[in-house]
């Protein structure tokens, strides 16, 4: 018995990291508010999880007059209720109260504008890499994504909407 | 169990192809020539090697394709599907791994380097988790998960290969931590230490303990850059670990088991000492040495270099009490040591960018002198070459590196050239007269 422990505790321990890595994100894809925001993206590569498009959204730009954040600095931006995205209240240090109509997503101060980081790469298919990039070119490099938020702030894409087009499950 | 064995391996196998000439030559009889093949192993063909190293290429190879493939994003593979796919390839190569090396035991080389496809696999998992709910927190954060479960993996099967990829990975991300979190304290070279040093120990892996101390020492290296941004906390953080690792199979009685695993890390550590002390030689990077230069505060990055160049010292302490080692050796620690106590000394003097530039290049010189001296005594070609280069190297830096007048470099270099030519042929000559006699 002994000598199979090691790779019993290799394999609960990799299949343990591989559960635990998307639990934040299935929980805001199975109870989380479903949100469409406007976004801005490019399309580099990852080595590990292939072509992806950067998502940079409308709501991450702060007003001018917005409190000094600190580098990585955690942060809220809030979003309220529109077609066809919804727009863009504030970016605060602290989270606002809840509104019917508002959603409030967790993310960071890069040091220009916050970032929703766990929602700023959509994984493509190379196959339709092409496609997409002509659909972005033609529609000015604006499409719409589709976000379930969880009640801790988390955001989870589900899909992202490009020239009448819609990618992802 | 450690999959390589780079140590002398070239030199058995030249001893293997001389040592039946010499027996019919005369020179040895029987018995010395199976001493002779039992202390250097010549019995041992070194296919075992060979083989271990087409396992980890290929399966290098494989672990690259599937990660590939899913990077590919494959559309008409549902989700469920792909990981269905590739997580029971990641448990099948980790169970058919173990079956072949642990429990019938009949490839344990195959089984080992299967469970090694299995991390890497574990890898491609990750990625592909990451693609799958589109996560991107930090990047970095896969990187550093992929670093646990080959870490994991290297302790839990006593793996070196699984061990090297955790480390190698654990310094991409160490890197990136620090690079995201300012103001921490540098833990992550600790971590590095902590996780991979005692594993290199028990697996008496030289491989494994030398890319520990590298990476121990960019890490450490790379948190000064990022909380100092000075040449003096960055040239502190490179020179106490690189003293500190020379100087080790010093502290140890020659023969043991301890210095047998620090000599190729040792050597690592002379070439990183010598490559900083080299570049603290020029004026102007110098006299960015200064700890004046250092803002408040910032003193993070000494809690490494503090203790390493105490342990550096106690191992040279170590080294002096014992007295099989002279000053004059040049692979003793005593130069290195006390030419790295000196400068951090003068890096301490306000404004002291032209006592460290001398002191570096009166360091360099005298680690070039010892090397001819001692190549002179014992007229190996290695050091003698290595000091010749050195000081030869030493000479010509500094004539490019000042203004001076081309007739006055014209003269220094023509008399180098006739230096080097007339004192090398000088000891080849000695070296040809020592053989022939």
């Amino acid at each position: 018995m002994r000598r199979h422990l090691g790779i019993a505790v290799v394999l609960v321990s990799q299949v343990g990291i591989l559960v635990s890595m998307p639990f934040r994100a299935v929980r805001a894809r199975v109870a989380g508010t479903e949100i469409a925001l406007e976004t801005e993206p490019v399309d580099p590569f990852d080595p590990l999880s292939g072509y992806y498009v950067t998502l940079a959204y409308v709501a991450e730009r702060p007003a001018v007059d917005t409190i000094a954040f600190h580098l990585h600095e955690p942060l809220w931006v809030t979003v309220a209720r529109a077609e066809p995205a919804w727009t863009p209240v504030s970016v605060t240090r602290e989270r606002p109260a809840p509104h019917p109509d508002r959603v409030s997503i967790l993310g960071r101060w890069d040091g220009w504008r916050a970032r929703i980081g766990d929602a700023s790469r959509f994984f493509i298919p190379e196959d339709r890499r092409t496609e997409i990039e002509d659909l972005l070119d033609a529609s000015g490099r604006r499409g719409l994504v589709d976000l379930r938020v969880g009640k801790d702030g988390t955001p989870a894409l589900l899909r992202m909407r490009v020239g009448g087009r819609s990618f992802g499950r | 169990m450690d999959l390589f064995d780079l140590g002398g391996r070239a030199f058995r196998a030249r001893l293997r192809a001389e040592l039946p000439r010499w027996r019919e030559e005369g020179l040895l009889d029987e018995r010395a020539a199976a001493l002779l093949a039992e202390r250097y192993r010549l019995n041992e063909s070194g296919w075992r090697t060979s083989v271990a190293a087409i396992y980890i290429l290929g399966v290098l190879l494989v672990g690259g394709g599937v990660i590939s493939f899913v990077a590919w994003n494959w559309e008409a593979l549902p989700a469920w599907a792909k990981l269905a796919l590739i997580g029971s390839a990641m448990v099948a190569a980790h169970l058919a791994g173990h079956w072949l090396w642990r429990v019938k035991g009949t490839s344990p080389r195959l089984g080992h380097a299967l469970t090694f496809l299995g991390t890497l696999i574990f890898g491609a998992n990750i990625g592909l988790v990451a693609q799958i709910f589109h996560l991107h927190s930090n990047a970095m954060n896969g990187v550093g998960a992929w670093a646990a479960g080959a870490a994991l993996a290297g302790w839990a099967l006593r793996s070196v290969p699984n061990a090297l990829l955790g480390l190698g990975l654990g310094t991409i991300w160490a890197c990136n931590f620090i690079d995201q979190n300012e103001g921490v304290l540098p833990f992550t070279p600790v971590l590095l230490a902590a996780v991979f040093l005692p594993l290199a120990r028990l697996e008496r892996s030289r491989l494994l303990l030398s890319a520990s101390y590298l990476a121990i020492a960019i890490t450490a290296t790379v948190h000064a850059g990022e909380e100092a941004g000075e040449g003096a906390a960055i040239f502190a953080s490179l020179l106490a670990p690189a003293a500190l690792f020379l100087s080790l199979p010093s502290a140890l009685p020659p023969e043991s088991e301890g210095a047998r695993l620090a000599t190729p890390g040792a050597r690592l550590g002379f070439a990183g000492w010598l490559v900083v002390v080299y570049v603290a030689s020029f004026r102007g990077l110098a006299d960015e040495t200064g700890f004046g230069e250092l803002a408040p505060g910032t003193w993070g990055w000494a809690a490494i270099a503090a203790p390493a160049l105490l342990g550096a010292i106690v191992s040279t302490a170590a080294a002096f009490r014992r007295g099989d080692q002279a000053w004059s050796d040049p692979w003793s620690p005593f130069l290195p040591v006390g030419g790295t106590i000196l400068l951090l000394l003068l890096m301490a003097i306000p404004g002291s960018g032209v006592v460290v530039t001398v002191a570096a290049n009166a360091i360099l010189a005298a680690f070039s002198i010892l090397l001819l001296a001692s190549a002179v005594r014992s007229l190996e070609r290695g050091p003698f070459w290595l000091g010749v280069v050195l000081a030869g190297v030493l000479v010509q830096t500094r004539f490019f590196e000042y203004e001076t007048g081309l007739l006055l470099k014209a003269i220094v270099f023509v008399a180098c050239g006739i230096a080097v030519l007339t004192v090398g042929l000088a000891f080849e000559r000695r070296v040809r007269e020592a053989a022939h006699a």
